[in-house]
């Protein structure tokens, strides 16, 4: 019954998928958002709550891994809201098995909405291409990655470490 | 489904825990809020946050990046360098000839020693500001200040705005607040580049920045923009190449003439940079 198991896994998926980054090749058009897959499994799996919290952690982790963000704690709620959101998907999730990656695409698309309202606002340099292509990379490892991540919350569910 | 086979304790128990995690949350968004207040308010009071960070996950991010082969590494750094000493000397003879023939004074870029570092981390591309900066190996027990140059053997990287023990955060050109006077042309004319979208101008495609000439100068498409420096070489020393005109804005009644210019440095492909360590002249 301890959730210990589950909130360690979830740390270092995080951490991974924050450091991550750094492994991907240079060059590529977009840069995959991977901490709001481990966010939208989390999320999918447990609701909003559970998915508010993990996209709190996963946020505070992209502001502080170097370069991390600025300022301090907004990308922290930018991805909680986004946890919320894809957290309430989660009683559509027997329509259908697309039902999580379209409900991970639009957590990525929340996130990467307010960017792209801060920078319209005047804060930040962002182009709106990049907002998509970082979307449409997401979306791509979204295919692959969230499957995976889903069936890690589903083991820790059964095994009541989560 | 399995909502209805619960029993009623276990139910009561779950309920009991959704409660806790959603004050829980609402406690720990709030604790957010505060940190971003006190972080827009007073950057400085953050900043030991940030250093216990990077001083954690620099080294593991540059392990991860140092998994390619050591030998091309090697020779990446050797053949950088000796095009960034080729770019020093040609800028070296440039402001040596003008300063034959104008007798004008310009400290070039050339005679400062150059430490190589490499990129081991970047900006998210979520982050809900959109900032570009980057993470290098080299920090402040390798000589790294706030607002020293950073150049690669293409051109201008970026300065600075953070240093940490073993790393340092460096913001690139075109990312916001980033303002480089700059020469332009044949002329030598001055002005400005800017990462920011301009009101008024036509839009720019993702990496493109924008030249406002001072003055009345033409700006003809293909000249080459070099930095301007700064008074003791802070943030910007002089004569670094920055990028090249590619396009001229029609006028529109803005006060100075603007143009498009694409950097010579590709933020994407950035692996391989070197800070200007100033105050040390090689002989």
């Amino acid at each position: 019954m301890s959730q210990v198991p589950g909130v360690m896994t979830r740390l270092l998926l995080l951490v991974a998928a924050v450091l991550a980054l750094t492994l991907l090749p240079a060059g590529m058009p977009g840069r995959p958002d991977l901490v709001v897959l481990v966010v939208a499994a989390a999320a999918l799996t447990h609701g909003p709550v559970t998915g508010g919290l993990v996209g709190l952690a996963g946020g505070w982790l992209v502001d502080l891994v170097p370069p991390g963000g600025e300022p301090l704690g907004a990308g922290a709620l930018s991805y909680a809201l986004a946890g919320v959101l894809m957290g309430t998907a989660r009683r559509w999730m027997p329509w259908s098995p697309l039902v999580p990656w379209v409900a991970a695409v639009a957590g990525a698309g929340a996130v990467q909405a307010v960017r792209g309202l801060t920078a319209a606002a005047g804060v930040g340099v962002t182009h709106p291409s990049d907002l998509l292509w970082s979307l449409a990379a997401t979306a791509l490892f979204a295919l692959l990655l969230l499957p995976l991540l889903i069936g890690v919350e589903r083991f820790l569910q059964s095994r009541r470490w989560a | 489904m399995g909502e209805r086979r619960r029993t009623p304790r276990v139910a009561a128990r779950g309920r009991a825990a959704d409660r806790r995690g959603r004050l829980l949350l609402s406690i720990l968004v709030a604790l957010t809020v505060l940190v971003m207040l006190a972080d827009l308010a007073r950057p400085n009071l953050t900043d030991p946050v940030r250093r216990v960070s990077a001083t954690v996950f620099a080294p593991v991010q540059s392990a991860m990046t140092g998994w390619t082969d050591d030998r091309l590494t090697e020779l990446t750094r050797e053949r950088n360098a000796l095009d960034a000493r080729v770019k020093e000397l040609e800028a070296e003879a440039r402001t040596t000839e003008q300063l034959s023939q104008l007798e004008r004074a310009a400290a070039g870029w050339g005679g400062h020693r150059l430490l190589p570092a490499r990129v081991v981390g970047f900006s998210s591309a979520s982050t809900p500001v959109g900032v570009q900066t980057v993470t290098i190996d080299a920090g402040e027990r390798d000589g790294a200040r706030e607002n020293q140059t950073v150049i690669s053997s293409d051109g201008l990287v970026g300065r600075i705005i953070r240093t940490a023990p073993a790393s340092s955060d460096v913001v690139l050109l075109g990312g916001s607040d980033v303002v480089v006077g700059v020469r332009f042309g044949a002329a030598g004319a001055l002005g400005s580049v800017d990462g920011r979208p301009a009101p008024g101008l036509p839009p720019r495609a993702s990496g493109e920045l924008t030249l406002t000439a001072l003055g009345d100068s033409e700006i003809a498409v293909g000249d080459t923009v070099t930095t301007l420096g700064s008074p003791d070489s802070i943030p910007y020393v002089a004569a670094i190449p920055l990028g090249t005109v590619t396009s001229v804005d029609p006028d529109r009644g803005q006060l100075g003439r603007t143009a498009v210019v694409r950097p010579f440095v590709d933020h994407d492909t950035l692996d391989m940079v070197a800070l200007v360590l100033l105050g040390n002249e090689v002989g």
